[in-house]
């Protein structure tokens, strides 16, 4: 009993603390600070969370008290990991083990809760050591011109993506209003080159831990499903560069450690199909692993503690297509484009420069998918080479509002607006693509450089016009804008 | 085979070989010319130039400051001494014209690219650069 009054104080505490592993929307990153930190004078702060004490000891005893004072992480100072935790040997299965009562900086109960992200993905590596691949995908892009550059953009706001946001391990379910969060940890100095040479076996990291994603397994409409899956690949950001520093979520962590950062090690995710070929850009979520200072290296844990959850979306989209305003019957209007659109795409992704195939297997209604495998890129004819792709077009459309559009949350849309009409007026597209290049065929398929991300960009934008241009005059309509107005 | 004629094969070799495979490496890589990554390019590069200019700098430095009677006769056969550069001339003609023919389609360029640039550098390594401790060191006059 007084663990579970315990655990129902600290869920009620987890209001007032700031959200770096809460729902990951930029707004709520940027404003996380919670009301105490913004408005109150620390003292103040520190005599509510002494009176609460006193109450949770009346209530909970002892033990219940402490893990109150816990949960005031803008005091807890980082916990240094004791010499005696960090395994000295070559390849350890555990480099970090925290016992109870071992290191003086981790109370007995912090240490049994303390889960090291080294090790996790450590340990999820070498479970797929034997499923050896050379697709190497680049970090997420965290720059926000790279970001623009590449236009990838927040589906929820049609503007461009916010950069890396941290979030914890989502497929493990804990009770509601309970989560996980990360925690930094200082790695003492003697064990730095050790703990140094662990994250150096994650250089150029290969993809690993592949799993069906987690729409797959919870969604239930079928136009949500999309069959990808998710594999995760160590990222490594050099935190000196000013702009990559800005676009990374890290704020918190910064404020609590010591010296300027220089490097960060992340667990980054990808889309892929089945065969490990990714399907659309890294995610912009990430589980930090490890942050090096010019002072310190300090690894991170992850605890569970109260808080709020919630879920992330991200797209590139390409915009309005076809404007359906003008057909009289807009369920027949809309199957007729589909059908008609779903050939001129298929033809014109087919036709140089793209040369991408559809993939044969059923998908959803409204999806295509269009793959183009370790075959030489004619879109990069023009540069040096000779380059060979790794392609993987998925293109989603959907009806929608033309004066309300909020992007490709499907699920939203079709609650809000099934019974009505203007929500099936318009038709919108996006388009992800998965891209990397090797020089030669059996080389290391690798991120492409930002020159060729745009030579890509400007080649499946012309396919798409085009398609769009055929299926319109196809129908007896006309092209406004890029829009195909399609008359009956 | 008078030890100036060996002088003069192995210092035109190297400072040729030297000179033609770097620039070829540095100019060509990720090309038809040389279909393969530029990460494997300049591993390659690494692999073969430190040796070879290390090899130079012996030959030069001979040449600047020649000891006197420098052309005493040796037994050296002419297998030896010709022997080693015309199969690494061999080798890395066979390898790049193998990657321009396949350009990229088949074969891992790179790992071929540098596995043969490896294994030149050993043969040489083995061979001819004792030959040119010999004949530009010191002791030869």
């Amino acid at each position: 009993m007084p663990n579970c009054r315990s655990m129902l104080i600290c869920a009620l505490l987890g209001h007032w603390r700031s959200g770096m592993t809460s729902p990951p929307s930029s707004a709520h990153l940027r404003d996380a600070e919670n009301p105490i930190s913004r408005w109150c004078p620390r003292s103040i702060k520190r005599l509510v969370i002494s009176v609460l004490s006193i109450f949770v000891v009346m209530l909970a005893g002892p033990a219940a008290a402490a893990s109150v004072q816990s949960t005031s992480e803008d005091q807890r100072p980082v916990p240094t990991i004791c010499e005696e935790a960090i395994s000295q040997e070559s390849d350890p299965i555990m480099l970090v083990n925290l016992h109870a009562g071992q290191c003086k900086d981790y109370d007995a109960v912090s240490a049994d809760r303390q889960m090291f992200l080294l090790d996790t993905v450590h340990d999820k590596y070498a479970q797929s050591s034997r499923q050896t691949h050379a697709i190497r995908p680049g970090p997420p892009p965290v720059a926000s011109s790279e970001i623009e550059r590449r236009r990838i953009t927040d589906p929820t706001s049609g503007k461009s993506r916010v950069g890396l946001i941290p979030y914890p391990p989502p497929e493990d379910a804990l009770p509601g209003r309970w989560t996980y969060e990360f925690l930094v940890n200082r790695v003492p100095p003697s064990r730095r080159q050790i703990v140094l040479n662990e994250l150096g076996t994650f250089v150029l990291s290969r993809m690993y831990s592949l799993e069906p994603s987690k729409e797959e397994r919870t969604d239930e409409e079928p136009y949500v499903f999309n069959g990808d899956y998710r594999a995760r690949y160590v990222c490594v950001f050099d935190l000196t560069v000013q702009e990559v520093l800005a676009g990374i979520y890290i704020e918190k962590w910064l404020k609590q450690t010591v010296g300027s950062p220089k490097r960060l090690w992340a667990e980054c995710s990808i889309n892929t199909d089945e065969n490990w070929h990714p399907t659309r850009e890294p995610s912009n979520l990430f589980q930090p692993i490890a942050l090096e200072t010019t002072s310190d290296l300090y690894l991170f844990s992850v605890e569970v503690r109260p808080q709020w959850g919630g879920g992330g979306n991200i797209d590139h989209f390409e915009g309005r297509i076809f404007d359906l305003t003008r057909c009289a019957h807009l369920d027949a209007c809309y199957a007729r484009v589909m059908a008609r659109f779903t050939s001129e795409l298929t033809a014109a992704f087919a036709a140089p420069p793209l040369g991408a195939r559809r993939e044969t297997r059923p998908r959803p209604p409204g999806q295509l998918r269009f793959k183009r495998a370790f075959q030489l890129s004619n879109v990069l004819r023009g540069f040096r080479g000779p380059y060979y792709e790794l392609s993987t077009y998925s293109l989603f459309a959907w009806q929608g509002p033309n004066e309300n559009f909020i992007g490709g949350d499907h699920r939203t849309m079709a609650r809000l607006f099934a019974n009505d009409v203007k929500f099936k007026q318009h038709v919108f597209l996006q388009v992800s693509q998965g891209l990397q290049v090797s020089v030669g065929a059996d080389g290391n398929y690798e991120e492409p450089k930002p020159q060729q991300y745009e030579a890509y960009n400007r080649a499946v934008e012309i396919a798409v016009r085009l398609a769009v241009a055929r299926t319109t005059r196809a129908l007896n309509g006309k092209v406004v804008n890029n829009v195909g107005i399609i008359i009956r | 085979m008078p030890v100036s004629k060996i002088r003069d094969i192995l210092g035109i070799f190297y400072l040729g070989t030297t000179g033609v495979l770097g620039a070829y490496i540095i100019l060509f890589q990720e090309t038809m010319l040389l279909p393969i990554a530029a990460k494997d390019a300049t591993s390659a590069f690494q692999i073969i130039i430190p040796t070879f200019v290390a090899q130079l700098t012996l030959i030069f430095r001979w040449i600047a400051d020649p000891p006197t009677n420098h052309d005493a006769a040796t037994s050296f056969p002419s297998w030896a001494i010709l022997g080693p550069p015309f199969l690494v001339l061999l080798i890395l003609g066979a390898t790049i014209a193998l990657l321009i023919t396949d350009a990229g389609s088949q074969m891992a360029g790179g790992q071929i690219f540098k596995n043969s640039v490896t294994f030149c550098v050993s043969l040489l390594g083995a061979t001819s650069v004792i030959i040119i401790a010999r004949v530009f060191g010191s002791g030869t006059d």
